[in-house]
């Protein structure tokens, strides 16, 4: 079929293209022609600007004329050259007035320019200008008209002059001469700034105008391309529209060809064919109206064969009409042969006049028009004799073509026997029913009084399964056979074998080999031993293969039929048995002991002495059972010493200390004891006991060495003076001598004398202090410490010694730690001090130590503050580890070559903390560098913490405004102006070094380390050199510290400035 | 598609139909009123911040023409153009008043002539007259023609008798102010005669003022006055009346106009 709305469809399509078409060569058209007016009005625009640059280039030169001709008028010596210089002057001032005029108002300028030598030969030149300046004025046309002005009152100012003078030297009148020539050159100092203000501003007008002349140039120049963006932009779009448009039509066209060659194929086809279709039409036709015959044929056969069958039946068969209840077909069975055709159902049926009706004799008809369905009722039909006969009815309805009952079947069968045997059958089950109700009743009561009994020997079962499950002994019954009959849950936690698993096998197979022999005699003699109670004690192998000893008790019950065997009540005592072991090696440590052990009761009284107490004392220990130890007493024992021993060991502490005692023979000896209580489950105090040592001995060769090295340390003390005076003598004449002319060679020699001399007073003064450490006076003061100016006073030793060779010193302080504590600056900061000396002696040119101060920890009362320097010098083996704290002592003896020193530092630094409770932690790998550090609790001066928002920085304003060389009020500014830049800078490389980005954070801290250093801020500028060299090693943790140390100082110092400036 | 061809024939239409070739460059929708301000040299800096300051809290622009007061009175009167004047010798905007120029004139405070030296006063010049008539010294005034610090400079010179000394000892007549400040900064003189205010300019680095020790030297007024040749008169009224104000006279007060 042809479908007309296509063509309608390409026709729009074919107009729109066509449209289209237009529009995009119209707006071609019209951008070109748009593009052509805008670049033609853009020219004019140029040669406005150029023709205003042109003016402005005349009025230059004109006032370049006029100078000349100024000078010239000046030096005019003759009247007529005056009016000719006079008169140019004024044809110049007249054409740049008329100039300026054009530019100001626009209009046609007519300017004459020689071509030739000759005043005849000028060409004319016109020069056009329209304003487009909005402004009502020029300033520099304004500027310039003023100077025009000034310009004719100069020139006027000179004529008078001029002429005087010019008249005086006619005359000779040379007092008038001088007199002119003075005014004229008064007045020739001014022209020259004149003019060259004049000048200027020309020059700016022209260079204006030239800069107008280039914005022009570029604008058109991006105008242009615009124009060509554009033009491309169009034709590209235009061009791809009609393009794809053009695409679609030729489609659509090859369309319309495809479609109408198709339609004429089958137009040809439907004509050439029909003849053929008819005949086979006609032949299929005949052949349909033999299959009806025949099949009309079959179904008079199948109603044939259906009528006898019915005919056959044994029962009332009916086709009745559903509107008139007549019987349009009965069998033979039903007309029993009458003819009942035409009848109605229930004339025939039940010789009624009216339909059946009611609820027990329903009728099928009505039933079966009503639901549609079929049924099955039981009709009762009255007997001629008499009787009744049942009948089950069934009926099945006939539906026309719209779905109407127009017909019922009806098949009714005699069921009279069925239901006399249906009604003997239902009394029969009654009775039976009544029966079983009596039985059941019986059965319910019997069922109840067995489950009361069971539920009775459940609960006494789960008692006793309980009792069993709960005990901690095994019990097992054996067989006769030594077989395991039974054994208690307990088995399985106390064995590993689950009952059930060990339940069948020997006992003996759990019994090591060494007792399963007296195991056997033990049960042989159980069985043979009647019904007595036999105990004894084996071991058991434990499912892991530990062993465990046991204790059992066995009863033989083989007579009793319900157990019948050997019942074994088995408990592990191996605990108990371990600690009887314990309990013995303890009494055999007391025997053997090397020190006196005595216990004690509560009241004093000695319950227990070992050998070694009989062995010092003398006495034996039946002597000193039952008494008291004070019986030991020396007679001049202080009696406040026992005091504080009861009172310490009554509250359940240990005491500690020594005892002045006598032996049986009366000897003195002292005894160092520790007596502690013993205290029972319940906590109570049920013994002491004295573990005791005879000291005699020790003590005295203790303080024999004690005397002796007090001796010593006084020895060096007393002539330290007598050494460190001719040293320091050495040492200051050796520069006196080095300022006295020597030559090379001396000053060598003399130089050789001053490092030896200050190296021996400095291993001196290590001696000094070892032994100043070691004397009895050595005391820890308790002053106020501020670790940033301990940090400071140490570090200004140091730092010097470490620049000088080339070794970076950073330091940095924990902001965390308060400002003031309490404590012994002057040791701990002389601790840090060797320690830092070490670094920087053993520390190789290039390389970096670390001085840091850490809090460690806090307590209400005390601040713990950790003391590191880490240095990248030579290192220490593991193995001179241990003897780097000695006296003298350096981890080689090739370093003492080559570094220098006695060896003392670390030495004197270990003493000093050991009277500070604390010692030093080394972490070392040799060529890689040393890490040593301690840490000193500082008890806290006040309560508050330490303020961190005013940082102590030192300066003076006075003297920072003088280096700076800046008015005060400019410090200010200047100052606080650094503050803030600073302060925002370094904020910002903090985020740059949580982001990551170390190198720009460093960038950051050079530039404020720069500005901090030009403002000679000490400081700050050491502060962010420290910070440099972290950011530098990556640690971004300590440089966010300092960062924000210094952000405090930097706040600080803008406070101090505003309140000081 | 209909949408489609509308929606590009309306384009097409206010594209060709809404420009016009002739539309001059760099024009800019500028509702700006501008005024114009003559001020002397020596009082640009003031001016300038004043004007910045009026700029942005007005819908006015200020161009601002600076030189020597009497180039800037003979700009009005040749030009008859501008809106307010701002003169150092307020002397010019009486005589503006008398002429009719100006309508309205505020004084606004006022200053002095003094020596400009090299800073650190090399030479030791003091605050002695004859130091101009020293032939040894390279000396520099303003001119009377065409400014007020030369002009006033003239007279004191004359009242004092040394004018033509002066004179005759100068090495050169400067213009304006900045000029005089300049070559004594650039070392081209060693003793200019220019207002005391100027210290407080920037032209000023490189030059120390000395009081000049002369009772013919006075204190000379600062005037301002309202042009009556002004186009927008709201405009030029309103930044005259703001630079009479307190908050502009602290400005003068700022770069040296004494109260």
């Amino acid at each position: 079929m042809i479908n007309l709305y296509k063509p309608k469809r390409y026709f729009l399509f074919f107009i729109f293209f066509l449209i289209f078409g237009l529009i995009g060569f119209s707006a071609i058209f019209a951008m070109h022609s748009y593009e052509r007016r805008r670049m033609i009005y853009l020219k004019s625009c140029m040669d406005n600007v150029k023709n205003k640059a042109d003016i402005y280039r005349f009025i230059r030169i004109r006032i370049s004329e006029v100078s000349n001709y100024l000078h010239l008028y000046i030096e005019s010596e003759k009247f007529s050259e005056m009016d000719k210089y006079e008169s140019r002057i004024f044809e110049d001032i007249e054409s740049i007035d008329n100039e300026l005029g054009v530019l100001e108002n626009g209009g046609l300028l007519v300017e004459k320019l020689p071509v030739s030598s000759s005043e005849l030969d000028k060409y004319t030149f016109d020069y056009s200008y329209k304003k487009t300046d909005s402004k009502p004025y020029d300033m520099r046309i304004i500027d310039m008209r003023a100077k025009l002005e000034e310009l004719k009152l100069i020139v006027h100012s000179y004529r008078s002059h001029l002429i005087n003078r010019m008249s005086a030297e006619k005359t000779s009148d040379f007092e008038l001469i001088l007199s002119s020539d003075q005014e004229i050159r008064v007045r020739t100092k001014e022209i020259d700034n004149f003019f060259t203000s004049f000048q200027m501003i020309s020059n700016d007008a022209y260079i204006s105008a030239l800069s107008d002349i280039k914005l022009m140039n570029d604008y058109i120049a991006s105008e242009s391309r615009r124009f060509s963006v554009i033009n491309l932009w169009i034709c590209s779009f235009f061009g791809l529209v009609l393009s794809a448009c053009g695409f679609w039509l030729a489609y659509v066209i090859w369309n319309v060809l495809k479609e109408s060659s198709l339609a004429k194929r089958d137009y040809d086809d439907l004509f050439m064919n029909f003849d053929t279709k008819l005949k086979s039409r006609t032949t299929e036709l005949f052949s349909r109206l033999d299959d009806i015959i025949v099949s009309e044929s079959n179904f008079k056969e199948k109603y044939e064969y259906i009528s006898k069958i019915l005919d056959s039946m044994e029962c009332s068969f009916y086709v009745v009409d559903a509107k008139t209840y007549e019987i349009v077909y009965a069998n033979r069975y039903a007309s029993d042969g009458g003819n009942i055709l035409n009848l109605s159902c229930h004339s025939v049926t039940h010789q009624m006049l009216l339909p059946c009706s009611g609820k027990e004799h329903p009728c099928p008809l009505q039933l079966v028009r009503e639901t549609g369905k079929h049924v099955t009722l039981e009709h009762i039909h009255s007997q001629p004799d008499g009787t009744d006969k049942y009948f089950e009815i069934r009926a099945y309805p006939v539906f026309n073509e719209t779905g109407d009952v127009v017909q019922m079947i009806e098949m009714s069968v005699d069921i009279s026997e069925w239901k006399k045997t249906e009604q003997f059958l239902i009394s029969q089950q009654r009775s039976l029913e009544e029966k079983i109700a009596d039985y059941s009743r019986i059965a319910s009561e019997q069922s109840r009084m067995r489950e009361s009994a069971e539920s009775l020997l459940e609960d006494n079962e789960k008692r006793f399964k309980q009792l069993i499950e709960n005990i901690t002994d095994i019990i097992i019954v054996l067989d006769e056979n030594g077989r395991i009959k039974y054994a208690s849950p307990s088995m399985d936690f106390v064995i590993g074998f689950s009952s059930e698993h060990i339940r069948g096998k020997f006992l003996e197979d759990i019994i090591p080999d060494a007792d399963r022999q007296a195991f056997s005699f033990w049960i042989q003699e159980i069985k043979s031993g009647g019904t007595d109670q036999k105990s004894g004690e084996f071991r058991l192998v434990k499912r892991g293969g530990e062993i465990i000893t046991t204790e059992a008790v066995a009863v033989n019950m083989c007579e009793n039929p319900s157990i019948g065997g050997i019942v074994l009540n088995i408990r592990d005592i191996t605990a108990r048995k371990n600690a009887e072991q314990e309990m013995n090696k303890l009494a055999l440590v007391m025997e053997q002991s090397p020190v006196s052990i005595l216990i004690t009761d509560t009241e004093g009284v000695i319950e227990y002495a070992n050998p070694m107490f009989e062995k010092v004392t003398g006495y034996s220990v039946s002597e000193v059972l039952g008494k008291k130890p004070s019986i030991l007493k020396w007679d001049d024992s202080s009696p406040e010493l026992f005091t504080e021993l009861w009172q310490t060991i009554t509250s359940g502490r240990i005491w500690r200390g020594t005892f002045t005692n006598k032996k049986k023979n009366g000897e003195k000896y002292i005894e160092s004891a520790v007596i502690a209580p013993i205290c029972g489950n319940s906590g109570e105090i049920i013994n002491y006991v004295a573990i005791k040592e005879d000291v005699t001995e020790l003590l005295q060769a203790r303080k024999r060495a004690e005397e002796a090295n007090i001796a010593k340390s006084r020895f060096i003390a007393n002539i330290s003076h007598e050494i460190r005076t001719p040293l320091n003598s050495i040492i200051g004449f050796s520069d006196v001598l080095k300022i006295t002319g020597l030559n090379e060679k001396q000053k060598g020699y003399l130089a050789t004398v001053r490092s030896n001399a200050e190296t021996l007073l400095d291993i001196f003064n290590g001696v000094m202090d070892l032994a100043d450490v070691n004397t009895e006076e050595f005391s820890i003061d308790s002053q106020i410490v501020n670790v940033d100016v301990l940090a400071d006073t140490v570090n200004k030793v140091h730092r010097k010694s470490a620049e000088n060779k080339d070794i970076s010193f950073l330091c940095y302080v924990d902001a965390d730690i308060p400002k003031k504590l309490r404590g012994d600056s002057f040791r701990v900061g002389q601790a840090a001090s060797n320690l830092l000396s070490n670094a920087v002696k053993f520390t190789e040119q290039g390389g970096q130590i670390e001085f840091n101060i850490r809090k460690k920890a806090e307590t209400d009362n005390t601040v713990s503050v950790e003391f590191e320097v880490k240095d990248t010098g030579i290192g220490i083996s593991q193995e001179k580890l241990d003897i780097i704290f000695d006296s003298f002592v350096q981890g080689d003896s090739t370093v003492t070559r080559r570094f220098g020193g006695a060896g003392l530092g670390l030495s004197i630094a270990k003493n000093i903390l050991k009277k500070f409770g604390s010692d030093i932690n080394v972490v070392t790998e040799e060529g890689e560098g040393s890490t040593f550090s301690f840490v000193v609790e500082f008890e806290k001066s006040e309560k508050e913490e330490r303020p961190t928002a005013s940082p102590e920085v030192c300066f003076s304003f006075d003297e920072l405004s003088a280096q700076i060389g800046l008015a005060p009020n400019v410090v200010v500014s200047l100052l606080t102006g650094f503050c803030e830049e600073s302060s925002a800078d370094l904020r910002k490389a903090a985020e740059e070094l949580s982001a990551g980005n170390i190198r720009t954070a460093r960038d950051l801290i050079h530039s404020v380390r720069s500005a901090a250093g030009n403002l000679r801020i000490e400081i700050l500028t050491e502060k962010l050199k420290n910070a440099d060299e972290f950011a530098k090693k990556n640690n971004a943790l300590y440089v966010k510290e300092l960062i924000k140390e210094i952000i405090d100082m930097l706040t600080f110092i803008k406070n101090e400035t505003l309140k000081r400036g | 598609m209909r949408f489609i061809f509308f929606i590009f024939l309306a384009a097409f239409c206010s594209f060709f139909f809404g420009c016009s070739p002739e539309t001059p460059p760099f024009t800019q929708k500028n509702e700006k009123k501008y005024i114009l301000v003559y001020s002397s040299a020596a009082l640009a800096s003031a001016v300038g911040e004043l004007a910045a300051s009026y700029e942005n809290n007005s819908g006015c622009g200020i161009d601002i023409l600076t030189g020597g007061s009497a180039h800037q009175v003979r700009a009005v009167q040749v030009n008859k153009k501008g809106d307010v004047i701002f003169a150092s010798v307020g002397d010019v905007v009486d005589i503006l008043k008398e002429q009719g120029v100006v309508s309205e004139e505020y004084s606004l405070g006022w200053d002095r002539l003094a020596y400009f030296v090299g800073y650190g006063n090399p030479l030791k010049i003091d605050g002695n007259l004859q130091w101009l008539t020293d032939p040894g010294i390279r000396s520099i005034i303003g001119s009377a023609l065409t400014s007020g610090a030369g002009e006033e400079t003239h007279i004191a010179l004359e009242k004092a008798g040394v004018l033509k000394d002066v004179f005759e000892n100068a090495t050169g007549l400067a213009s304006d102010s900045k000029q005089l400040l300049k070559a004594v900064a650039d070392n081209n003189a060693d003793i200019a005669v220019d207002w005391m205010s100027l210290k407080y300019s920037p032209d000023s680095k490189g030059t120390q003022t000395i009081p000049i020790d002369s009772p013919f030297f006075r204190r000379v007024t600062v005037k301002a006055g309202l042009l009556r040749y002004s186009h927008e008169k709201e405009c030029a009224a309103g930044f005259l009346r703001f630079a009479a104000s307190e908050v502009g006279r602290q400005v003068f007060y700022k770069y040296g106009i004494e109260k």
